[in-house]
């Protein structure tokens, strides 16, 4: 079936062309229709789209309840034709190692062939004019875009189910959530309905539903993969992720992603190592550490016995395993929640119906329209954040809450940077619990905000964190983290990559889906 | 009651760069509607800034022109609310830390006393589009290609007492932001904006009134007069035992007084906070340095200079009126060997009358500083001869030589040639050489005419002169 | 006991949002929540910390002060709910009111 292979094992039949991008790209076309049949209607032309013209998709209501609803959009023709334009440059030998991989995009990252919605209203119908400068690279690699993958609205949430689109469901139980806001994406990888995919991670984005989904997840460094063209949630935070069936293919698309880009301000200006060679080097000694704190009630003993059986493999690789302390561990989702809030509405302030997007009929006023355009485009989780991050820096309250926030945020960083001088990695579970039933964190936000508690302290520091498969607990999956030292993501996935070579967590597919 | 008058101003000035702050799209004036908007200034998803070069040159360099402390930190901070010319629903602005802080300009006021002008900061921020209420009957026109073209915001301390002083004061920066190539700073186009601040207390008392901002003023005419309105009006409701309103209002020119702006109930709260999107602008002692080296002269250093020069009171005024007249001079100073005087003379006279008729200025100047200087430096021909040359220059591509050649002005008649003319001439006229001998000296003219006569004007008429003289000696 | 905010009808005019399809009472219940569950970090004592606005100590690069963009009036055209003649169209504003 060549919709079961790695990228890895791609790379390789492509090039020895078993089989072609076209037929690749059609399987997996196939599959998406099958498994995943998006309640929007394929994109055709853009330029057919009525503008201004409220375009009701077939919609929340109208989608097929089977659907994984993984996707919001897919454009076959497109999709395509950039597999035929990537077996021709192949046959001139014009490719690159990914050219004619197919990929799904995270419908957050802008793109010129169909629209970029951030799972909003908002922007339901919006095509923008230029593609980010992740999905140039990669199409300058020859990779194929399959589809833009379902999300929680503006990357707010942990679920999925914050979709103007309708929730996505995890192919393990879809009665389950697939975890957020990347929830799309990776149901794409765990369901087989692209070999890899894109992801954006602000507080856990990427690694939480890799880690519900059974997949490898990587958050890289702050800085690392440009943010043109990511649509912004909360700009210190956000980077891009990468969602794929191994450390080893997300290796792959690293070096294809990564690098300084001009027209991001916050990009880091430093050289990119070949990652998916640098895989061969095992180093010398590896000191992990475990922070004591993360084996508390909160999380299930299921997940903490999972841990622990991790240990003893990478023990038994000749790692040495180094307890340590965090004693802020209480104020990382506060302090995470305050600043993502506070950026996150400045951010969406330009979207008021004037330029682009959602628009209201409500033309009695410029304010009406605006606050009308907005209170309709935006949903309930995205208008909570908006007013909360409102609050934080409003005048009287920006002292206690924002700028206090920053500060404890230079105090968890040196919590961090303190803990690095005496290990390489450290190691713990992605997440609390595995994915929960969906419908059971809506009601209350501050749950869902919990669950979060093992990712957020990353994007506080910047350092690059992956997540990878490391058991089940019963039928649902276990995500184990490991976070890394800012821009040594060569370390990082090396340790990633090593548990995957001697353990087989991470090759286990839904039962339920052929 | 007596009053003090308490005036602070903020200016917006457009800097000088060829694209804007944070996107690489063009600043020029007047093209248009959206023709110089990017994705970037259009505020799509996804689109991010990336911090003008010149922008921070043009700062560094006011700062220093203004002697103030550079700023070795300054931060980017986004001013929060909305408006449709505000395509981002925030504003990149600098707020608590500057890049400039703490500078002075000197100013010199009608009755020739003296001020210094603390200038309490100028800082970075971006400039907003336009709105049309005129263009469409049922809806407002936004053209966003004004938004995110660079400003300079400066802003002084209330230290200024009195209309003349805030007028002197902006005409005193006017002059320095276009001197030196910080801003065209032109009022008509806005791109020089100014607003007033302004506030009564109690003649000596230390607390200052309550303050009102005085916005909308396109040209020093307006600021006088609403700065005198204004005054009046505080004072009136003062001395009733009122209270001032803190509130903005703009001046109206039919009616010349001051109208409130409509305002919400609640004050705009602006949430600043740093800009996340943008890092620290570091400023090192060797970038000053640096900048130091190529930094121009302010008008105040042009002014002692070309006192030095000994030019008069009402040459230097003329050179420092306008920018492109003091570098055109400069430019032809340093090709040519005619002195100052005659240079300033010809650009006053007959340069200037050719732009008045034509309505050019130097900034396109029709003969070049080059060739101007060429023909300055034909010191063997006469000033009508110039003035000949000069003309056809301004009708045709000619060179001077070429003009010179056709004019025939290069038939130089030499100085044998005079002599021998001369030597006649005294032969001819014995009577009138006795009487110029005996002291009726006016008759210097009347030889030099003759001869000037004989040559057809071809002759250098103070070369004459002197050989006559020295003939007759 | 969820503390409810005093200011919510201040933070929707200032962010231009309604409640829409909830209302104010529950939008200030759930926003009363998260205030409160984030009150936590006030009780650190952070004298003499400066903030962390971004991971890394770094500065802000510069770019070349030259003209790299093209009129792109027709792309923003098409994207646009209202545009006529170059010109987004909105609502009458009337001249000040800001």
């Amino acid at each position: 079936m060549p919709t079961e292979h790695s990228v890895t094992d791609l790379i390789t039949l492509l090039a020895q062309k078993k089989v072609s991008s076209v037929e690749l790209t059609q399987a997996y076309l196939d599959k998406i229709q099958n498994l995943s049949p998006p309640s929007t209607p394929d994109i055709m032309d853009p330029a057919d789209k009525p503008r201004g013209v409220e375009n009701k998709p077939r919609g929340v209501e109208g989608r097929q309840p089977s659907s994984l609803n993984a996707f919001i959009h897919v454009n076959p023709e497109a999709s395509l034709a950039e597999a035929k334009h990537a077996d021709s440059l192949r046959q001139k030998h014009l490719h690159s190692v990914l050219t004619g991989i197919p990929l799904a995009h995270k419908d957050i990252f802008c793109t010129t062939e169909m629209p970029t919605t951030c799972g909003s209203k908002m922007l339901e119908n919006y095509i923008s004019p230029f593609d980010a400068t992740i999905v140039s690279k990669l199409k300058q690699h020859g990779m194929v875009t399959l589809g833009k993958t379902n999300m929680d609205e503006f990357a707010m949430g942990s679920s999925n189910e914050n979709s103007y689109f309708g929730p996505a469901l995890n192919p393990w139980d879809t009665t389950k959530v697939p975890g957020g806001s990347s929830g799309g994406s990776a149901i794409a990888i765990a369901a087989g309905l692209a070999p890899i995919a894109t992801g954006s991670d602000t507080g856990g984005s990427v690694r939480q539903p890799a880690a519900f989904c059974n997949i490898s997840g990587l958050k890289p460094t702050y800085g690392l993969i440009s943010r043109f063209g990511m649509v912004a949630y909360a700009s210190s935070l956000d980077q891009a992720g990468i969602m794929g069936q191994s450390v080893e293919d997300i290796s792959y698309l690293l070096e294809a992603m990564a690098g300084f880009d001009p027209k991001d301000s916050t990009s880091a200006e430093k050289p990119i190592p070949a990652y998916s060679a640098e895989l061969k080097n095992n180093p010398n000694s590896l000191k992990i550490g475990l922070p004591r704190c993360y084996f508390n009630p909160a999380v299930a003993p299921a997940i903490q016995q999972a841990i622990q059986e991790a240990i003893k493999v990478y023990e038994g690789l000749g790692a040495e395993i180094i307890e340590l302390d965090f004693t802020l561990l209480d104020l990382w989702v506060p302090c995470y929640y305050v600043i993502a809030c506070a950026e996150a509405s400045s951010n969406l302030a330009r979207f008021d119906g004037l330029r682009y997007g959602h628009r209201s009929q409500n033309m009695s006023s410029l304010e009406a329209l605006i606050t009308s355009s907005r209170s309709e485009g935006f949903g309930l989780e995205v208008k909570r954040r908006i007013l909360t991050g409102t609050h934080v820096l409003s005048a009287g309250y920006f002292d206690a809450y924002y700028l206090q926030a920053l500060k404890i945020r230079r105090l968890i960083q040196q919590e961090f940077i303190q803990a690095f001088k005496k290990v390489d990695i450290i190691l713990g579970p992605t997440t609390p619990t595995t994915a929960f039933t969906l419908g059971e964190k809506t009601i209350d936000p501050i749950l869902n905000y919990l669950a979060d508690i093992f990712t957020v302290p990353v994007n506080l520091i910047g350092f690059p964190a992956i997540s990878i498969p490391a058991g089940f607990d019963g039928p649902m999956p276990i995500g184990m983290q490991l976070i890394g030292s800012a821009f040594n993501e060569t370390t990082l996935l090396n340790t990633a990559h090593r548990y995957q070579q001697v353990t087989d967590s991470h090759r286990k597919k839904p039962g339920q889906l052929s | 009651m007596m009053w003090d008058t308490v005036i602070g101003l903020e200016v917006h000035t457009q800097l000088n760069t060829q694209s804007k702050l944070f996107s690489g799209s063009s600043t020029l004036f007047g093209q248009p509607a959206n023709s110089q908007t990017s994705y970037i200034d259009a505020a799509l998803p996804g689109v991010l800034p990336v911090l003008n070069e010149a922008a921070v040159k043009l700062a560094i360099s006011f700062g220093l022109a203004i002697n103030a402390t550079i700023n070795p930190k300054s931060i980017f901070e986004r001013k929060n609310y909305f408006y449709p010319d505000l395509p981002k629903g925030y504003q990149i602005s600098q707020y608590k830390e500057p890049i400039v802080k703490n500078g002075s300009l000197l100013i010199e006021l009608p009755d020739n006393s003296q001020k210094i002008v603390t200038i309490e900061r100028a800082h970075l921020e971006e400039d907003a589009g336009k709105s049309c209420h005129e263009s469409h009957p049922n809806y407002t026109g936004i053209d966003l290609n004004r938004a995110g073209t660079p400003l300079l915001e400066i802003v002084t301390t209330p230290c200024l007492t009195s209309d003349v002083e805030a007028i002197t004061y902006l005409k005193t920066l006017h002059q320095l932001l276009r001197f030196m190539r910080y801003s065209d700073a032109n009022m008509q186009e806005g791109s020089f904006r100014a607003d007033v601040n302004i506030s009564l207390k109690p003649l000596g008392a230390t607390t200052l009134g309550t303050r009102v901002e005085l916005k909308n003023l396109n040209s020093f005419k307006f600021i006088e007069k609403a700065i005198a309105y204004e005054v009046e009006r505080q004072k009136t409701l003062l001395e009733e035992g009122k209270a001032i309103r803190q509130e903005t209002r703009q001046y109206n020119p039919d009616k010349d007084m001051t109208l409130p702006l409509r305002q919400k109930e609640n004050d705009n709260d602006y949430r600043y906070f740093p800009d996340p999107d943008l890092l620290p602008i570091i400023v090192t002692t060797a970038d000053i340095e640096k900048i130091k080296t190529t930094q121009p002269n302010t008008p105040h250093e042009i002014k002692q200079k070309l006192k030095n020069l000994g030019l008069l009171d009402d040459d230097i005024s003329y050179l420092l009126a306008d920018p492109d007249s003091y570098y055109f001079y400069q430019s032809v100073k340093i090709q040519s060997n005619a002195d100052d005087k005659m240079i300033v003379n010809w650009l006053k006279g007959a340069y200037q009358a050719h732009l008045n008729e034509h309505q050019l200025s130097f900034a396109n100047p029709p003969v070049s500083a080059n060739t101007f200087a060429e023909l300055l430096n034909q010191t063997t021909l006469s000033t009508n001869q110039l003035r000949e040359i000069f003309k056809q220059l301004l009708t045709s591509d000619s060179t001077v030589n070429d003009i010179i050649k056709s004019l025939g002005f290069n038939e130089s008649t030499s100085a044998n040639e005079l002599d021998e003319a001369i030597s006649a001439l005294i032969q001819n006229n014995p009577s009138q050489v006795a009487e110029y001998r005996q002291g009726k000296e006016q008759l210097l003219g009347f030889f030099v005419g003759l001869i000037m006569k004989q040559f057809k004007g071809k002759a250098n008429p103070s070369e004459v002169n002197a050989r006559i003289k020295q003939a007759l000696a | 006991m969820t503390k409810p905010l005093a200011n919510l009808a201040h933070l929707m005019r200032l962010s231009y949002l309604s409640p829409h399809d909830t209302t104010e009472a529950q939008l200030n219940k759930d926003i009363g929540a998260i205030i409160d569950f984030v009150e936590s970090l006030k009780k650190v004592d952070t004298t003499h910390i400066t903030p962390l606005f971004h991971p890394f100590d770094l500065h802000q690069r510069l770019r070349c002060d030259e003209v790299t963009e093209q009129d792109c009036v027709a792309e923003l055209e098409a994207i646009a709910p209202l545009f006529e003649d170059g010109s987004y169209l909105v609502p009458k504003v009337i001249a000040g009111d800001n």
